[in-house]
């Protein structure tokens, strides 16, 4: 059956302080096509153009050359409205900082994008717990977030993003602030989405085993895509040495 | 690089910071200097102290302790905002002495600069101050006597006031954690001095007031009012009123807020976060938010109560308009103060999907309950109280004017400075280029 593209980057190139005298390429024609259903991890070092290139892929930031494609519809064309509606019915974001609205309680946190989404209050409330109770934070539907702690926090930021079944989750360092327990617990969650349901991940993070939970593996280094890693038929085990290995390889190179 | 250098060149730098800190000063100054004055004319009659038998005296008290609150709000901000300067001088192996006279000489150079300019722009004010009551009331002195005692009283405030900052600075880098400083926490808050306050709660045992109480215990009085002719009765049930208000923004308003959001507001975009905003504010600013509408209610009906007593009556209006000035200058700082937040959420909403467009409407939204709030509800009891009193023919439609005026304008003023403080950390584009 063939694979349906959900994300296409067409040799998108980042330029930055155009204008200035500090001119600065962060992406260099890097191009990627993502299928509906996979789990693609973004990794390399600090400054490596990680943060740029998902941000580009999601939207965040527009590239300076090159195309972005999602669910075929080119990025650059569309209008302020356009994008508001694409990005509230199409991606997912989930933060490092978590990004939830210190003066909404989690249900409205999570209820944000249905409302831009004119969906009725009942269904809202529907969806809201439903999406809650699979992510095990219905019982602080009622509290503020910072009533809450880091794991549940990011539980939270999780079910805001899948609340309106998008098809793509976009996470940059979602395990940033956890501690281990936490980080394995959400990653096992992304892996259960992605795999029974189908959702399409897109992450960036530093930590190998984190990145072990992918199906595929993008390696970035000095603004140009340096290798690309397929899990394919590997264990999590044996991927995740995989892993280590690319990232040690630098630092390998540095002693010969 | 000496120490003295470097307090002068960080100074220089953060100029922009400093500028609440000598607006409040200035204003301060001026205030404090235009009251002494008007209290020590002797054409005034009136006897600050002892002798006293008005409201003169408690309201010389209030007006200062307003005065010195929001100084010490503007000193807090100005040194907190330090954090990580004073951290790194900490860090480079200065003692907590050293960086004391460092924060002390910043705020020294920047009183030296309002204090002769608030005592100047004080002085000036004088015969406009004595003709407004000389047109107002019966006043018979010179439009532009200045009273020995009133540079005395007006240092001695002020140096206190100096000392005092000084005191909280060199407290402040000796309770902070470094750590702390660099993340800017252990901030002094008004709410944390004021503690006592937002922690009277009407749902604990000791004072258990319904939502509906407390409505009631608001309303009631303004109805009452209608029908009033006894001056003082309005300054006594007004006290009722207030405690209904107490209430209203403790409880009542959250619950009524919290309920719009899981009912109606949760089909509207801009409702749910406008309304979320205006809670959080509440909260943050709910000690300042009592000040400013208790001294509004009070300070009005003082004014009306000691209208026999011209004399009384004009520094009582004074104070109002001092205490309305400052607080609103405050508020509208503590607002700024919390923008800072707001700039990472706004950012956060256009990654949800809201358009530019939209978050400007939550920000007007926001900032229309805000000012409403503090406007319309002691608003309502001034307009029946001056009606009544206009009607009764106890008061003039120039003094009701005035009082209106003074009520109104700060608050409208503060609302268009923190629409526009609000729509300068409104992303420029939905899309986060760099």
């Amino acid at each position: 059956m063939e694979r349906k593209e959900i994300l296409v980057a067409d040799k998108i190139t980042k330029i930055y302080g155009i204008g200035t005298k500090a001119l600065f390429e962060a992406l260099h024609e890097v191009s990627l096509t993502m299928y509906e259903g996979e789990f693609v991890c973004i990794m390399g070092p600090s400054g490596a153009g990680k943060s740029t290139f998902i941000n580009n892929l999601s939207i965040i930031d527009i590239p300076t050359k090159g195309k972005v494609f999602i669910n075929g519809t080119e990025v650059r064309v569309m209008s302020e409205g356009q994008i508001g509606k694409f990005r509230y019915e199409n991606l997912g974001f989930i933060f490092q900082e978590f990004n939830l609205l210190d003066s909404l309680t989690v249900f409205e946190n999570i209820a944000v994008p249905l409302t831009l989404a004119n969906v009725n209050k009942d269904e809202i409330s529907t969806r809201v717990k439903e999406v809650a109770r699979k992510l095990d934070v219905e019982q602080t539907l009622d509290k503020f977030p910072s009533e809450c702690s880091g794991g549940q926090r990011q539980r939270v930021a999780i079910c805001r993003a899948l609340v309106t079944n998008p098809k793509l989750i976009i996470a940059d360092e979602p395990t940033g602030n956890l501690d281990s327990k936490n980080s394995h617990e959400i990653l096992s969650l992304f892996k259960e989405l992605n795999e029974k349901e189908g959702v399409s991940i897109l992450m960036v993070t530093h930590d190998a085993k984190i990145a072990s939970y992918s199906t595929k593996l993008l390696y970035i280094k000095d603004g140009v895509i340096d290798r690309t890693i397929e899990r394919e038929g590997l264990s999590q085990k044996e991927y995740f040495y995989k892993i280590v290995d690319i990232n040690s390889s630098d630092s390998q190179e540095l002693f010969e | 690089m000496g120490l003295i250098k470097l307090s002068f060149i960080s100074l220089k730098k953060d100029l922009s910071k400093s500028i609440f800190y000598f607006l409040t000063f200035l204003l301060t100054t001026i205030f404090i200097f235009s009251f002494f004055n008007l209290t020590f004319n002797p054409g005034a009659h009136i006897h600050l102290g002892k002798d006293d038998t008005t409201f003169v005296t408690p309201i010389a008290v209030f007006v200062i302790i307003i005065a010195m609150v929001c100084v010490f709000l503007a000193n807090n901000f100005y040194v907190s905002n330090k954090g990580k300067e004073i951290s790194i001088i900490l860090m480079s192996g200065a003692s907590v002495y050293q960086l004391g006279i460092y924060l002390f000489l910043q705020v020294f150079i920047i009183m030296l600069f309002a204090i002769p300019l608030g005592c100047i722009f004080g002085y000036l004010l004088i015969p406009v101050i004595n003709s407004v009551f000389a047109s107002t009331f019966v006043y018979q002195g010179s439009l532009f006597y200045l009273a020995d005692e009133t540079a005395v009283a007006t240092g001695a405030i002020l140096a206190f006031e100096v000392f005092w900052c000084s005191l909280l600075n060199l407290g402040y880098c000796v309770r902070s954690t470094i750590n702390a400083m660099i993340q800017e926490e252990n901030k002094i808050t008004i709410s944390k001095s004021f503690g006592h306050i937002s922690t009277f709660d009407f749902k604990s045992r000791r004072i258990q007031l319904s939502d509906k109480m407390c409505i009631v215990l608001y309303i009631l009085p303004a109805i009452i009012f209608v029908f009033l002719k006894d001056a003082m009765s309005f300054l006594l049930f007004s006290l009722i009123g207030i405690i209904g208000i107490f209430g209203i923004i403790k409880n009542v308003l959250p619950n009524i807020i919290k309920t719009r959001q899981r009912s109606q507001s949760l089909e509207n975009p801009i409702h749910l976060i406008s309304l979320g905003f205006f809670h959080s504010d509440i909260q943050k600013v709910f000690s300042l938010l009592i000040i400013i509408l208790l001294s509004s209610i009070l300070l009005t009906c003082v004014t009306v109560y000691t209208l026999k007593q011209p004399l009384v009556s004009m520094v009582t209006l004074m104070s109002y308009i001092s205490v309305m000035i400052l607080m609103s200058l405050t508020i509208v700082f503590k607002i700024g103060m919390e923008l800072n937040k707001r700039k990472k959420n706004f950012q956060n909403l256009c990654y949800l999907g809201y358009t530019l467009k939209q978050l400007k409407q939550i920000i007007t939204l926001e900032m229309q309950l805000f000012y409403g709030l503090i406007l319309f509800l002691p608003l309502i009891y001034q307009i029946i109280i001056l009606l009544n009193l206009f009607l009764s023919q106890q008061i003039t439609i120039f003094l009701m004017i005035i009082i209106l005026v003074i009520q109104i304008v700060p608050v409208v003023i503060s609302y268009f400075i923190s629409i526009r403080l609000y729509n300068s950390i409104v992303p420029k584009s939905i899309i986060d280029e760099r």
